[in-house]
């Protein structure tokens, strides 16, 4: 270690650095852990509903758009990869990382980092996060899926993509607002 | 299967990038099935059970680009008609038949080159191609985050079906299973994050974002040691190019 690197200055910023990989780890590892090991059967389909979306909103509520593009993007990507999806595993990056930043940014833009739920900002903010992230999310995995099988098998799946995100943002939010209140140092991790 | 690890995974990254580009490329249906028969046959040997178990997974996907494709295609020679209504053409046909070797190339492709490179190694060739230091940090970091966080999720399933054991024998329903796993979440999202500042503490201790030389786990073989293989791909890759080049018959020109 250089003595340039020992002033108080860097120490600070190293520190920063670390906590900043350490939250992407937890987070990624969080939403790998949510899309391929919890799922919650649908009955009429026999289909599952992955929790994946869930952890991207809250990260991108809770941890701001940075981590939500990455973790989400990764995050998705290697549980597509661990369960034998590897061929999503790009588009997935794009597509969830993507949704996770758009949610992330109009987010705090729109509430500002005082937001409570029952704030009309909030709601605002709540609901153009989904929109957006909505339309990254499905839209881009109906274009991939047009020009890889054909826009008819491509439609199928985007009834089922917007389920998933009504699920992430509702179950998103709940959780945003329990663990802030539970523990509230969670907010120093935002960037 | 030892054999296909010992191959390099930085040649073979190149390899995987080619397979996806080629099943995308407007090639006549029996060229697209050939380069599929030459992926399946020799993956098929190597991996056995494990690449069917992949390729079963799309299965129903494959099923639904069989039923829904051809009737969106109108032009080309007809086969069916309903009266004046064209309900199936040749082309509808082929185009049905690119869709699914394309996918089925693409899903064999990469399912051949995840099942036999150890994701350590496809991290350091990912390095090798310049992936910073600080990104392949967080994705191996990662990987052994995960089973820890699953243990932790069983864990707390565990500690909260305890205490409301007569709630949750009536489980039936998607909004109370949703609804009862929310408490179960909060507590694993709370005890994650709160791994974040001891894991922040020891990266710091173990010197991540100082200036001196990073040691490195996995470690990849010399270039020079590997150079066979980069020119063996390299030289494959070239002799497909070349053919499609001087053969334009293997082209699809859209007549059917």
């Amino acid at each position: 270690m250089s003595s340039s690197e020992n002033s108080p200055k860097d120490r600070e910023a190293r520190s920063r650095n670390t906590t900043r990989i350490a939250s992407l780890v937890i987070m990624t590892a969080v939403t790998a852990v949510f899309t391929f090991m919890i799922r919650i059967p649908i009955a009429p389909t026999r289909g599952y509903l992955n929790l994946g979306d869930v952890a991207i909103f809250f990260s991108a509520l809770i941890f701001g758009p940075w981590t939500a593009l990455i973790s989400g993007g990764l995050g998705t990507a290697l549980a597509d990869i661990v369960s034998g999806y590897s061929q999503w595993a790009p588009l997935t990056f794009f597509a969830h990382g993507l949704q996770g930043l758009a949610a992330g940014i109009l987010f705090h833009r729109i509430a500002g980092p005082e937001a409570r739920l029952g704030q009309r900002r909030t709601t605002t903010g709540l609901v153009l996060a989904f929109l957006a992230g909505t339309v990254i999310m499905a839209g881009l995995y109906f274009a991939a899926g047009a020009f890889m099988f054909g826009p008819g098998a491509a439609l199928v799946e985007v009834p089922g993509n917007i389920l998933q995100n009504v699920a992430g943002i509702v179950a998103g939010t709940l959780l945003w607002s329990a663990v802030k209140r539970a523990y509230p140092p969670v907010t120093r991790y935002r960037w | 299967m030892k054999g296909t690890r010992r191959f390099d995974p930085r040649p073979k990254i190149i390899l995987l990038a080619a397979g996806a580009v080629f099943f995308f490329l407007p090639l006549r249906l029996e060229v697209l099935g050939a380069g599929l028969m030459l992926l399946l046959v020799p993956g098929g040997l190597v991996l056995k059970t494990r690449l069917l178990r992949v390729l079963s997974s799309i299965l129903p996907i494959l099923i639904l680009v069989a039923l829904l494709t051809p009737f969106f295609y109108r032009q080309g020679t007809p086969i069916w008609q309903m009266g004046e209504t064209v309900v199936l053409t040749l082309r509808g046909l082929e185009e049905t038949g690119r869709l699914l070797i394309r996918f089925t190339g693409i899903t064999a492709v990469f399912a051949l080159f995840y099942l036999t490179t150890p994701a350590e190694r496809f991290l350091s060739a990912l390095e090798w191609y310049g992936l910073p230091f600080r990104a392949a940090l967080v994705m191996s970091l990662t990987l052994r985050f995960i089973p820890s966080l699953f243990t932790l999720y069983q864990r707390v399933e565990d500690a909260h079906s305890l205490r409301r054991a007569g709630e949750l024998a009536d489980r039936n329903g998607f909004f109370r299973r949703f609804r009862n796993l929310l408490p179960t979440l909060t507590s694993v999202l709370i005890q994650a994050v709160k791994k974040i500042g001891p894991l922040s503490m020891s990266l710091e201790l173990q010197g991540v974002g100082l200036s001196s030389r990073r040691t490195r786990f996995v470690r990849l073989p010399r270039f020079r040691d590997v150079a066979f293989q980069f020119l063996l791909v390299l030289l494959i890759l070239s002799l497909l190019v070349t053919v499609l080049v001087i053969f334009p018959q293997l082209w699809y020109n859209g007549a059917s």
